[in-house]
């Protein structure tokens, strides 16, 4: 019998067979999920139902256009998730097993980050009410979140408010749950995951980072001193949705119409034939859009104006609370 | 007429969201878009809702059938609105 490892993730406990150093340990709790990476040669022949892909915006670090990034599939009454010429992913019915092959010139590293940043949101979006793709950091009134797509500086930002006294709670997942009246934002792990360019300007030019996936240049950053976390929930108090523009920062509130129809495009989602669960999911981005503030930031992408950025965000969050706090 | 069951709908303040949960299309109504929907589920009949509505809006009954007649249509070719045959 192999040596499992408990880690923490999203304040639940995943078993597994290998080390994930990006992850806390979880000593003496019962684990909710569990992770396997299979050492074998061939590749599982299971029988698959191919229901979705993605596909990524042309980055050559990735690969070619129009090429699948990743492929969803119905297998074995759970799913498949195969990422193409790297590793397949197996998720059990009960979506509390998660199985890896892996291609042999496919890095641990990458197994890791895919399980990471790709596996591990897709299945918690079956189980919990909303896993949103967003960085959040925690303010004086609480969570805020901002989302938006790869590219638009999601991480950029958390960073920057983690440097200048805002814990980061996650870069690029956050699992919302509703708690005491209230809608929270809880971090999957801690950590970033940042280019160099942002490196060296928002971090310490020596900080010491590992690598994120063998395919990017993306580097991650684990350490709490250079980027302070927070791990516990907090409360939701604002979501920003991020939109790349030239000019001075501005921020606009969203009707709450508008917030559901452009926030449910950012939410995780495993099965996209599932009407029923689509229907809850629509219901969840509904309420918390009813209940949380979304507002849009235009902000241009240069890091010299992140202190205003930050500043222009807090003061929206000051003139939304101030009766408040 | 009536809105399938394939279609989710949510009311937020003035605003109405409709879902068609086989398609994936989102469709946002403002709010006489979203009375006409509420009334419409009730009574089913385009003609009840335009009396109705024509007591509550400042506006002609031409310009609101019009403006019904255009909304229906639009929900009809995107799913959202089927019409029922007796």
């Amino acid at each position: 019998m192999s040596k499992r490892y408990r880690y923490r993730i999203a304040n639940l406990v995943l078993s597994s067979n290998i080390v994930l150093p990006e992850l806390p340990q979880a000593n003496g709790t019962q684990p909710q999920y569990s992770f396997e990476l299979v050492t074998s040669a061939d590749f599982p022949n299971h029988r698959i139902e191919w229901f979705h892909q993605w596909y990524v915006p042309f980055d050559d670090e990735i690969g070619e256009e129009d090429q699948p990034w990743l492929q969803f599939g119905h297998c074995c009454g759970g799913y498949c998730l195969r990422f193409p010429a790297m590793s397949e992913f197996i998720v059990s019915h009960d979506l509390s097993r998660i199985q890896c092959w892996s291609a042999p010139d496919t890095p641990k590293v990458t197994v890791r980050h895919l399980l990471l940043d790709q596996v591990i949101p897709l299945v918690l979006s079956r189980t919990e009410p909303l896993v949103l793709h967003a960085s959040g950091v925690l303010t004086e009134f609480g969570a805020i979140a901002f989302v938006g797509r790869t590219g638009e500086g999601k991480s950029t930002l958390a960073a920057s408010f983690a440097r200048n006294g805002f814990p980061m709670m996650s870069d690029d997942c956050l699992v919302l749950r509703f708690d005491r009246q209230c809608w929270t934002a809880t971090a999957t792990y801690p950590g970033v995951r940042l280019w160099s360019s942002t490196l060296d300007a928002v971090l310490h030019r020596d900080a010491r980072t590992r690598q994120t996936a063998h395919y990017t240049r993306k580097r991650r950053v684990n350490n709490s001193e250079i980027v302070p976390h927070i791990s516990s929930p907090a409360a939701l108090r604002a979501l920003f949705l991020l939109c790349c523009s030239e000019g001075e920062p501005s921020i606009m509130r969203h009707r709450p119409a508008l917030a559901t129809m452009t926030l449910i495009a950012y939410a995780f989602n495993l099965d996209i034939t599932d009407s029923a669960f689509l229907r809850q999911q629509f219901e969840t981005v509904s309420d918390i859009a009813a209940k949380v503030p979304v507002f849009e930031l235009h902000y241009p992408r240069d890091f010299a104006t992140l202190g205003p950025v930050r500043q222009a965000i807090l003061k929206q969050l000051k003139e939304t609370y101030s009766d408040s706090f | 007429m009536r809105i399938p069951d394939e279609v989710a709908v949510r009311r937020l303040g003035s605003e109405t969201i409709l879902l068609n949960l086989v398609t994936g299309t989102y469709f946002g109504l403002d709010e006489v878009g979203s009375r006409f929907v509420e009334l419409l589920e009730t009574s089913g009949e385009i003609a009840a809702v335009h009396r109705v509505m024509l007591q509550e809006f400042e506006v002609t009954a031409e310009v609101l059938e019009g403006d019904l007649l255009r909304l229906a249509q639009e929900m009809c070719a995107k799913r959202l609105l089927v019409v029922e045959t007796n």
